[in-house]
């Protein structure tokens, strides 16, 4: 590949292409991934047992006499 | 995995436009390795009017039917063809230095694609910003109105006089290039379009996934 003197122009203009899209594909996928772990996150805290009034005073009265 | 089958084909056939680009096609007769440039900035240009093209018929469906998911195609499609426009602009402008010996002129195809660009911004704007539920609609009616520069841009070179230069291909080309020149604007063509395709749907899943968690929160989606 011999590129003549417009050389600098051709690859500046191929580079910030390039830096662009990428750019805009990895902010897609930060995105995405942020979106879907917000969901799961959700979901998880949403699908976990829940400690009742009752229980969280047991517990922190300690152990119940015999 | 329709999406990441995108994802992959994009990223090859990239490669190989690119690999034609730099390795196969020959300088352009007067604008040496400048006119390398046009083979991505002429597919870029013409996915960016399929973007608003499809901005245009998801806004007129969502009038329509008030269906979400038409909101959410016109809203991906305006982002993606907003990111190709502002590539058109910039790739434009490294081509017309040492083309036309200025970065920038006020000709009709420049200025019109400019006012594009602003349209598309302000679609994007209307549609964060604008109260729920009217953001959408008013988006939807903008993205409609936008589209009409879109042949104007077109038309912009046999309308007024210009500096810029009419279609290589297509049926207004004045004169046709080589085999070797439309073989690889083609393949770069399918390139970026298989491109297009996978940014819309990342998007689209996005909007969806934040629309879902939004439901699920019992608010309004963001932004809708």
């Amino acid at each position: 590949m011999a590129l003549d003197h417009y050389a600098p122009f051709l690859l500046s203009a191929f580079g910030i292409t390039l830096a662009v899209l990428v750019a805009y594909a990895l902010y897609l996928r930060s995105r995405l991934l942020g979106a879907r772990r917000r969901y799961s996150a959700r979901n998880v805290s949403t699908a976990a047992p829940r400690v009742t009034t009752a229980q969280a005073a047991s517990s922190a009265n300690g152990p119940s006499a015999p | 995995m329709a999406t990441r089958m995108l994802g992959y084909a994009s990223f090859i056939m990239l490669a190989i436009a690119t690999y034609g680009i730099f390795f196969v096609a020959g300088p352009i007769s007067g604008e040496g390795d400048a006119g390398r440039i046009v083979y991505f900035h002429v597919p870029m240009a013409w996915n960016a009017f399929l973007a608003f093209f499809v901005v245009f018929g998801a806004s007129i469906a969502y009038l329509r039917t008030s269906n979400p998911r038409w909101d959410r195609l016109g809203r991906a499609s305006a982002e993606v063809g907003l990111v190709f426009t502002t590539l058109v602009l910039i790739t434009g402008a490294i081509w017309g230095y040492p083309i036309w010996g200025t970065w920038w002129s006020w000709d009709p195809k420049l200025t019109t694609t400019l006012i594009l660009w602003f349209m598309y911004l302000a679609y994007l704007m209307v549609r964060s910003y604008a109260e729920p539920p009217r953001g959408p609609r008013f988006a939807a009616v903008v993205g409609i109105v936008a589209f009409f520069d879109v042949p104007i841009v077109y038309m912009a070179n046999y309308w007024w006089r210009s500096l810029h230069p009419p279609p290589a291909i297509g049926p207004l080309a004045e004169q046709q290039p080589s085999p070797t020149i439309v073989w690889i604007l083609m393949l770069s063509l399918v390139a970026f379009t298989i491109l297009y395709a996978f940014f819309v749907r990342v998007r689209v899943e996005i909007e969806q996934d934040e629309a879902e968690y939004a439901t699920m929160l019992g608010e309004a989606p963001l932004g809708a």
